[in-house]
């Protein structure tokens, strides 16, 4: 096959090229919501490759709902464009985009069958009523409910109606999945077993999908990318491996998993020095982190033993308490050196001869590679 | 790389959303909604209340009116006199209505079902027909009339007695319903913490109740005051408000008092229904469906006690109807007690015949028809519809304002609104369609509030749902909105139809030689000393909403019975 490339004069008006950059599946540039006085998107900049599985992540009321109605065109924003596969939809009526929706109530027809309601967009497709059937077949046989087509909402489980509402909202093959907290409504069992299923059929069909949802776990084992919300801005956008990693602020090393927050001063460009104690970190030269910061590591992070005496911060502590948590054991443990409680994921890998009881010491190092340091934020106190 | 610089920057637009046919389409839905308030509610207010300031010839002459109104020396007898019966009338029922609901919840007597039941059936009547019993009963040929020691019927003790009758099942309704959600777990812990059965009373129950009671108290207060069709059987020579505008406006062609007696008849219940609103704002937070229903523990002695009270009443309301059944079969009371159809024959009383009988059905048909669709339409644009905000507030607030308007007080502003020969509806005038037109009107806010309640339980996604699979707005309406109502329907349809059968006061200053309506025959029947006739056009009627609402039971049982593979269970 030969691709015959235009000479650029002006914007790309094709992604088939393979000599231009694909042109996202979604846009989004400067757009900003208020209701009222209360502003709950401000300046959102973000762009979704075709086939991604994108999560918005964040806690409740940080604008995750509002975001992705204003890309449904529900909530149009005030301000800001969307553009979908380069075309420009910002003020577009609800009906004149191409998306398909699943709510966290699932909003099922109930008057309507199982069939009825996977069949409802696809009549005024120009189908044919046999291959309007076929379709709704194909469709209910992908998630698992050929048996049930003529059944109501009402006499179905809660996971059956999520996946009725997944097939309805697929049956006219939207170039865009919006998900909006599409599992919360599940019991925990049924949850990891349709977010498994959710990510297959993501992958089978290709089709680009935007999840909300406030679970990090969730978020973490279901995107490709997960953009990180609160309070009506982008905090972070990356991989699952990429934020929870490296997080870009505290608060996003805060809400994706435990941390442990410690408060010192950056006394040189690898030292920072909380208590009586002086950390070792990572060379932070060019970072502007003058004053007061946070030390940040996760439970699982910090070791457990005996270390020999070039092993960077260690520290003695005490065993506060002990909980038993399956895999692990969760140590609270108080640091006299940098008058301070951490707390620790304990896996027993055989350390030899370590006692762990409440009350009893011990030491503890944290690796300097696993400290992340942040500007201590006024706005967010870590917990 | 995707380059995260907008394409356009610079100036910050704001997005306009352009606009669908649809939503044009839902605007101007929204826009006739409007007009029709404007033209059936608005405007005809807005000239009684101009008229009330103005002298015969249209000139603004301020309160003037108001001074020579009250410059009669009659006047505030007349409103004193409409004062002391509400008031008397609504703590009777009230009293009763709440050891009624008290026996009905907090009992075990038997025959729960059977008292709730007949305690309903003032509903299907027309205020008139307690009225023509109580002439029967207690009259001055009535067959008890000794048990009034001498007083006469006619008067306060009439007014009264038919008022107490007629706003029973008001009152009782609305006290049922706030006992109702009481929770269950409260007595538990009131029985855990070791309080005696009074102290429980005063402690759970009576504060309950105490809701109901003062919202019960203005729902009660202003029926009495703006009612009609009581006072002007039994009422004698006891001038209320009610009938005194009749008499201006009817007997006297006085348009100018007439305007001032509505205003006034108007004040009391504006008030009454803005207190019964805050009242009702403040609690519906508090009722969920979480309560757990409270039933009774046995006791003898208490079930003995309500099952009396209960008996008595149930007794007194059944009495009531079943005089005027007996009423509308002597052949000539008092003077022969044998029983015929004779009364029936309606075309040897009145030239109308059946006509009005027949008028009565054709109002409350076309009520129930055209109200229907236009009170559950309109409720769905009000609650569903995105966007136009300030106007669906506006059309919303218009929506509740007929609750607090006497039926007489929109007849009157009726006549001056369309029998104004600058009107272009004025063609409307004397015809079948101002008497729907004030029907619908003066009984749209509850089926309203109904449609509403209804429809707020509807998933809100799925309009959006719908939209996204590019299906209109009009569609997801009729083929799940619709559905998915039809009970609710179904109930205002009833509602409509029914109250359309028995009501009266604004149809007395609308109603023409053709189209005079039943409740207007048993009016005149009654000013012509008919009683016979009168009783049996009232029975009728009461015969017709009845089958009605049996109608409305078979058709809702059905329908349940049909969808309730999808409906689940609902009441
Ligand atoms: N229609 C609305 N009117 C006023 N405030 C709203 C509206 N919708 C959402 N909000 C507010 O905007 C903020 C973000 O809401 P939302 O996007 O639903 O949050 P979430 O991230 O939990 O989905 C919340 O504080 C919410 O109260
Ligand atoms: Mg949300």
């Amino acid at each position: 096959m030969v691709n015959i490339v235009e000479p650029a004069a002006g914007p790309p008006q094709s992604d088939r090229t393979e000599s231009t950059a694909p042109v996202p599946a979604l846009q989004i540039s400067g757009l900003s919501k208020s209701f009222g006085s209360f502003t709950a998107l401000r300046d959102i900049e973000l762009a979704i490759e075709t086939g991604e599985f994108v999560c918005f992540l964040g806690p409740s009321g940080c604008g995750k709902t509002t975001l992705l109605r204003a890309i449904a065109g529900l909530d149009v924003q005030d301000y800001g464009t969307i553009l979908q596969n380069g075309r420009d939809i910002s003020g577009l009526p609800v009906h004149a985009r191409d998306f398909g929706i699943v709510f966290q109530s699932y909003a099922l027809f109930p008057n309507l069958s199982v069939a009825g309601n996977v069949g409802f967009g696809l009549l005024g497709s120009g189908l044919s009523r046999p291959q309007r059937k076929a379709r709704v077949e194909e469709l209910l046989a992908m998630v698992g409910l050929g048996d049930h087509a003529g059944k109501y909402p009402a006499q179905l489980s809660g996971g059956q109606q999520q996946r009725v509402a997944l097939a309805r909202a697929l049956a006219p093959s939207p170039g865009l999945l919006l998900l909006d907290e599409p599992l919360s409504a599940l019991d925990a069992q049924v949850r990891l077993h349709l977010r498994d299923q959710l990510r297959q059929l993501q992958r089978d069909l290709g089709v680009t999908t935007i999840m909300v949802t406030h679970d990090q776990d969730e978020a973490l084992a279901i995107a490709d990318r997960i953009v990180v919300m609160r309070q009506g801005e982008i905090e972070q956008v990356g991989t699952p491996e990429e934020v929870f990693t490296h997080p870009a602020t505290a608060f996003v090393a805060g809400f994706l998993g435990d941390m442990n927050f410690i408060p010192g001063v950056a006394t040189d460009r690898n030292v920072i020095s909380a208590g009586t104690f002086e950390f070792q970190v990572p060379d932070m030269s060019g970072d502007d982190l003058a004053g007061q910061v946070s030390l940040c590591i996760r439970p699982a992070d910090i070791m457990v033993g005996e270390f020999s005496d070039d092993t960077p911060n260690r520290l003695d502590a005490r065993v506060q308490s002990i909980s038993f948590r399956g895999n692990y054991h969760r140590l609270l443990v108080n640091c006299p050196r940098i008058s301070q409680n951490l707390e620790i994921e304990f896996r027993d890998q055989g350390q030899n001869g370590l006692v762990i009881a409440e009350g009893a010491p011990l030491t503890i190092a944290l690796p300097p590679e696993n400290l992340v340091v942040f500007p201590t934020s006024p706005a967010f106190a870590p917990s | 790389m995707v380059n995260p610089v907008p394409a356009f920057p610079a100036e910050r637009r704001r997005i306009r959303v352009s606009t669908s046919g649809e939503d044009v389409l839902l605007r101007l839905c929204l826009i006739a909604l409007g007009l029709f308030l404007v033209v059936g509610l608005v405007l005809p207010i807005y000239t009684l209340l101009s008229k009330g300031v103005q002298d015969a010839d249209g000139n603004f002459v301020g309160l003037q009116n108001f001074v020579r109104y009250f410059n009669e020396p009659r006047v505030s007898v007349v409103f004193f006199n409409s004062l002391r019966i509400s008031i008397l009338s609504t703590i009777i029922t009230l009293t009763i209505a709440g050891v009624y609901a008290f026996a009905l919840t907090h009992s075990r007597m038997p025959g729960r079902g059977f008292f709730r039941a007949v305690a309903l059936m003032p509903l299907l009547t027309p205020s008139l027909l307690p009225g023509i019993a109580l002439i029967y009963l207690f009259g001055t040929q009535g067959f008890f009339r000794e048990a009034l020691f001498g007083h006469s019927l006619y008067g306060p003790i009439g007014i009264v007695m038919g008022e107490v009758f007629f706003t029973f099942p008001i009152a009782l309704m609305i006290v049922l319903t706030s006992l109702l959600t009481i929770d269950r777990r409260l007595y538990e812990a009131a029985t855990t913490l070791r309080a005696g059965r009074v102290r429980t009373f005063f402690t759970v129950t009576l504060p309950a109740m105490r809701f109901g009671l003062s919202a019960a108290f203005f729902a009660v207060f202003t029926k009495v005051f703006t009612d009609f069709g009581v006072p002007i059987t039994v009422g004698g020579a006891f001038p209320v408000l009610a009938t005194d505008l009749y008499q201006k406006v009817i007997g006297g062609f006085d348009f100018q008092m007439g305007a001032v007696v509505g205003i006034l008849l108007f004040i009391p219940a504006a008030i009454a229904f803005l207190i019964g609103h805050l009242l009702q704002r403040g609690r519906s937070a508090g009722i969920d469906g979480s309560a757990v229903i409270y039933i009774p523990e046995k006791s003898r002695g208490r079930d003995i006690a309500c099952f009396a009270f209960c008996a008595a009443v149930a007794l007194a309301i059944l009495g009531i109807l079943l005089m005027a059944v007996l009423g509308s079969l002597f052949k000539l009371w008092p003077y022969n007690l044998g029983l015929s159809l004779s009364s029936y024959n309606f075309t040897e009383h009145e030239s109308s015949g059946w006509g009005a009988y027949r008028n009565s059905l054709k109002l409350a048909g076309g009520t129930a028809l055209f109200g229907t669709a236009l009170i559950f339409f309109g409720a769905y644009l009000l609650e569903r519809m995105p966007g136009a905000g300030w106007m669906r507030a506006v059309l919303g607030f218009l929506c509740m304002v007929p609750l607090a308007m006497p039926g007489m007080v929109l007849g009157l502003s009726y006549i001056f609104f369309f029998n104004n020969p600058s009107n272009p509806l004025g063609g409307i005038y004397g015809t079948m369609t101002i008497l729907i037109l004030s029907t619908v009107v003066h009984l749209y806010t509850v089926p309203h509030l109904t449609a509403l309640t209804a429809l707020k339980q509807l998933d809100p996604g799925l309009e959006a749902v719908g939209s996204s699979l590019k299906v209109s707005r009009f569609v997801t309406f009729g083929r799940v909105i619709l559905p998915v109502s039809l009970p609710t329907i179904l109930r205002i349809a009833s509602y409509l139809f029914m109250n359309s059968m028995t009501t009266i006061s604004a149809l007395v200053f609308l109603y023409s030689a053709n189209t005079k309506v039943a409740t207007i025959s048993v009016l005149l029947l009654n000013d012509n000393a008919m009683l016979g006739p009168a009783a049996a056009m009232s029975v009728l009627i009461v015969a017709t909403s009845a089958g009605v609402v049996s109608l409305q039971w078979l058709l809702m049982q059905g329908l349940l019975r049909r969808t309730g593979a999808w409906r689940g269970r609902e009441t």
